[in-house]
């Protein structure tokens, strides 16, 4: 073939262009970290990595909120706890309170005391608020749901919550439950029905108190029938708080392994082995230097002209 | 009969001829790198001989030489190379314009990068889902209406940013156009001269160097096809449609077309529309009313299918305050959706029942959209879209690879094209030499001749002094 000047110029600029631009895409490759920078590089790969990244996003978000219920529970757990022991002392103060060998001013000046104290203890865990929410309000998280109402004759414990854009209505009968999602469509109620659980109880110590005031030891009797009832049902929440909690516990575990092995299969799409670009970059290097010495001869060489005397 | 002056003119004729030759050399290293041109070289032949008689001999003693006269300068020039060469670079053009575009088009969406759709949309679900965790939380409510600010403005933003690409090619196709009757005027002003030079019987080659050029730069940006005539000039036509006969030409024009406003190319004789077979104008076509209208009318599908979802599931759950949620977002397209303005942190509707704050069953379902798969869509949201990136994806990398090949096609028959038209300087140099000596001899043989008038002038004898 004939070949002219024009060709041996080209042929060498667009030779060194190649090299260059396989260069300076194993450059970008090494110094983003990244196989690809646009979809167009590697369209399948592109969409693996975009569809994992989304998930990823998710499994973050039920990390999140498995985190949130888990504090959630952990503080119904708690309140529950601090209310078993006040039940514990209400109970022997009550059980002192039978004893015969007491006499009614003692029951009055020292135990009916005790006894107000353990019950403003126990509204106080009843009342007790989580991220400035009350834990046993049931949906209607804002409103305290415990009063000691002492304006009758008897003092009650009145159960608040209602559903605000219904002010009128009477509260509904059961506790409304929270539900939270925690992993896609795996939904679970998160909370202790407040009113079934403690209302019971918080009117037994009261009754119990009024009981010692009034050194009525039938009432006191009864009183100390409900505030054990109190504690079996505690213990029931706490059973079922507890087991709720380990679902929410294997649940956050199976996210995360699902977290580590999505992160491990999109490094695995997206970053560039490093050895292997290294490695290409040396050698493509050491291809541009020979193209580079070829094309500065083949452009330079001299021609007949030069020679001509 | 020989004569010393019939001599002299044949060592003229030499080097007359010789330095012509010299003067197609240096024209040839002089246009070594000029685009479109094709080296010429001269064709010497004997001239016309004449018979001998008198005393040179008798009769049938042959015929006398009267030296040599250049008969034309060759142009080299392979015509079969030409039609392949113009046919292979218009397609490798229509692959760069196209490259070129979409090049910027997936730029401009830059979905790989943090600032994606998807991850957008991702971060406006995860805003729900925190908030379904803690549903009073003011703080938590306000990130949901920024994050679905930000939802809007990606696609708002990538809606303005096509229709700009549309509009950046849409006035490359109008300059195209203008260029296109532009070339047409050039070649038929070169038809003329060309038939004009050849009808006198010379060979009008740099001419021919000027329209050869004008028609690859035309099959370039419109694919056209030209062919020869006898009387030496071309007919072009794009895609079956003459735009140069003879001296004639006939024009295109833009017109701005129904439903966006953007130019076609329509014949000026008979209105038709231009549809060119290749080359960089079938690429802006391509790109402006193919691709890139596909990419807007995925992100209005997918605009779509996100306001009614949203709002259909946060028309259905209450606020803070009990009241029923309103419409999320406001819009239809990509173009035009909006976070409702009325909506304040205490609007986004969390519960599913009114009056119960610590309810956020509504809020899990708006997070749940990111899995839902309207029928609209066939997919999830973030699927649906994930889907037209990897297909703008392909796409740009076909037309990447695509331009690539073709033009190493389109290279390699250059090349051979090149070997026969191109400028060789060591071939030169050869040539020059050649003529150069030849010159020298011949100038030689004059001076021969001026010794022999010398001695017949000045040295024959002293008789007629």
């Amino acid at each position: 073939m004939r070949i002219t000047q024009l060709m041996m110029t080209n042929g060498a600029i667009q030779h060194m262009a190649d090299n260059q631009e396989m260069m300076h895409k194993l450059q970008e490759r090494i110094a983003t970290g990244k196989n690809f920078a646009s979809a167009s590089d590697d369209p399948v790969n592109a969409s693996i990595s975009l569809g994992l990244r989304s998930s990823l996003k998710n499994i973050q978000n039920y990390l999140d909120t498995n985190e949130q219920v888990a504090d959630w529970m952990n503080a119904s757990e708690f309140s529950l706890e601090k209310l078993e022991e006040v039940s514990n002392k209400a109970q022997n103060l009550i059980l002192r309170g039978l004893n015969d060998s007491l006499s009614g001013a003692e029951r009055k000046n020292a135990l009916a005391p005790d006894m107000r104290e353990l019950l403003q203890q126990a509204l106080e865990f009843a009342n007790m608020k989580h991220n400035d929410q009350f834990l046993f309000a049931g949906v209607y998280t804002s409103t305290q749901p415990f009063v000691l109402d002492e304006s009758g004759a008897a003092p009650t414990i009145v159960y608040q919550p209602r559903n605000l854009a219904l002010p009128t209505a009477p509260p509904p009968g059961i506790n409304r439950a929270i539900q939270r999602t925690i992993a896609p469509n795996q939904t679970i109620s998160i909370n202790v029905m407040g009113e079934s659980v403690l209302k019971d109880f918080l009117q037994g110590l009261s009754d119990a108190q009024q009981a010692l005031l009034a050194d009525d030891r039938t009432a006191l009797q009864n009183s100390l029938t409900a505030v054990k009832l109190g504690l079996v049902k505690m213990d029931e929440a706490r059973t079922s708080n507890g087991a709720r909690l380990r679902q929410v516990q294997s649940v956050g575990d199976y996210l995360e392994k699902s977290q580590i092995e999505a992160k491990s299969l999109l490094s695995q799409k997206e970053d560039t082995n490093m050895a292997e670009a290294v490695m290409m970059l040396k050698g493509q290097e050491t291809t541009y230097q020979a193209v580079l010495q070829v094309s500065q001869r083949a452009i330079s060489s001299t021609s007949l002209f030069d020679l001509l005397r | 009969m020989p004569t010393i002056s019939g001599g002299i003119h044949l060592a003229l004729s030499a080097i007359l001829a010789h330095s012509h030759a010299m003067e197609i050399t240096e024209h040839n290293v002089a246009n070594a790198n000029t685009p479109g041109y094709r080296r010429q070289s001269v064709v010497y032949s004997a001239s016309t001989a004449t018979a001998s008689m008198f005393m040179e001999g008798g009769p049938l003693a042959g015929q006398r030489g009267t030296g040599v006269s250049i008969d034309r300068i060759d142009r080299f020039n392979l015509q079969f190379f030409d039609g392949r060469y113009r046919a292979v670079s218009a397609d490798a053009y229509q692959s760069v314009a196209q490259r070129d575009v979409l090049k910027q088009l997936e730029a401009t969406l830059a979905e790989t990068s943090e600032n994606g759709l998807i991850p957008t949309m991702d971060q406006f679900w995860s805003s729900w889902s925190n908030l379904a965790a803690d549903p009073t939380n003011l703080a938590l409510r306000a990130q949901v209406l920024d994050y679905g600010k930000d939802v809007a403005d990606a696609f708002n933003r990538r809606s303005t940013q096509i229709r700009q690409l549309q509009s950046d090619q849409d006035l490359a196709i109008k300059d195209s156009a203008d260029q296109i009757n532009q070339m047409a005027t050039e070649i038929a002003n070169l038809n003329a001269e060309i038939s004009h030079v050849l009808s006198v019987g010379d060979q009008p080659n740099d001419l021919l160097d000027k329209r050869d050029l004008l028609l690859d730069q035309l099959a370039q940006l419109s694919g056209a096809v030209s062919s020869e005539q006898a009387n030496g000039e071309v007919m072009v036509s794009i895609n079956g449609h003459a735009l140069v006969v003879g001296h004639d030409t006939f024009k295109v024009k833009t017109v701005q077309e129904a439903p966006n406003n953007f130019s076609s190319i329509r014949w000026e004789i008979d209105d038709v529309q231009l549809n060119p077979p290749s080359g960089t104008l079938k690429g802006l076509f391509t790109a402006r009313d193919t691709v890139a209208e596909n990419q807007l009318t995925g992100l209005n599908t997918l605009v779509s299918s996100l306001i009614s979802e949203v709002n259909t599931v946060h028309t259905s759950g209450y606020d803070m305050n009990g009241a029923a949620g309103l419409p999320f977002f406001t819009g239809t397209t990509a173009g035009s959706i909006s976070v409702n303005s009325a909506l304040q942190p205490a609007n986004l509707a969390a519960a599913s029942v009114a009056g119960e704050p610590g309810n956020s069953l509504n809020a899990s379902k708006l997070a749940d959209l990111k899995l839902a798969k309207p029928a609209a869509l066939g997919a999830t949201m973030g699927e649906y879209y994930n889907a037209q990136v990897t297909s703008l994806g392909i796409t740009l990398q076909s037309a990447t690879q695509n331009a690539t090949h073709q033009n190493l096609v389109a290279k390699a028959l250059s090349d051979q094209r090149e070997s026969v038209a191109g400028v060789n300087l060591n071939e030169e140099a050869a040539n020059m030499l050649k003529y150069q000596r030849a010159f020298q001899a011949a100038s030689r043989v004059l001076n021969a001749y001026d010794e022999m008038l010398d001695r017949i002038i000045n040295g024959m004898g002293l008789g007629g002094r």
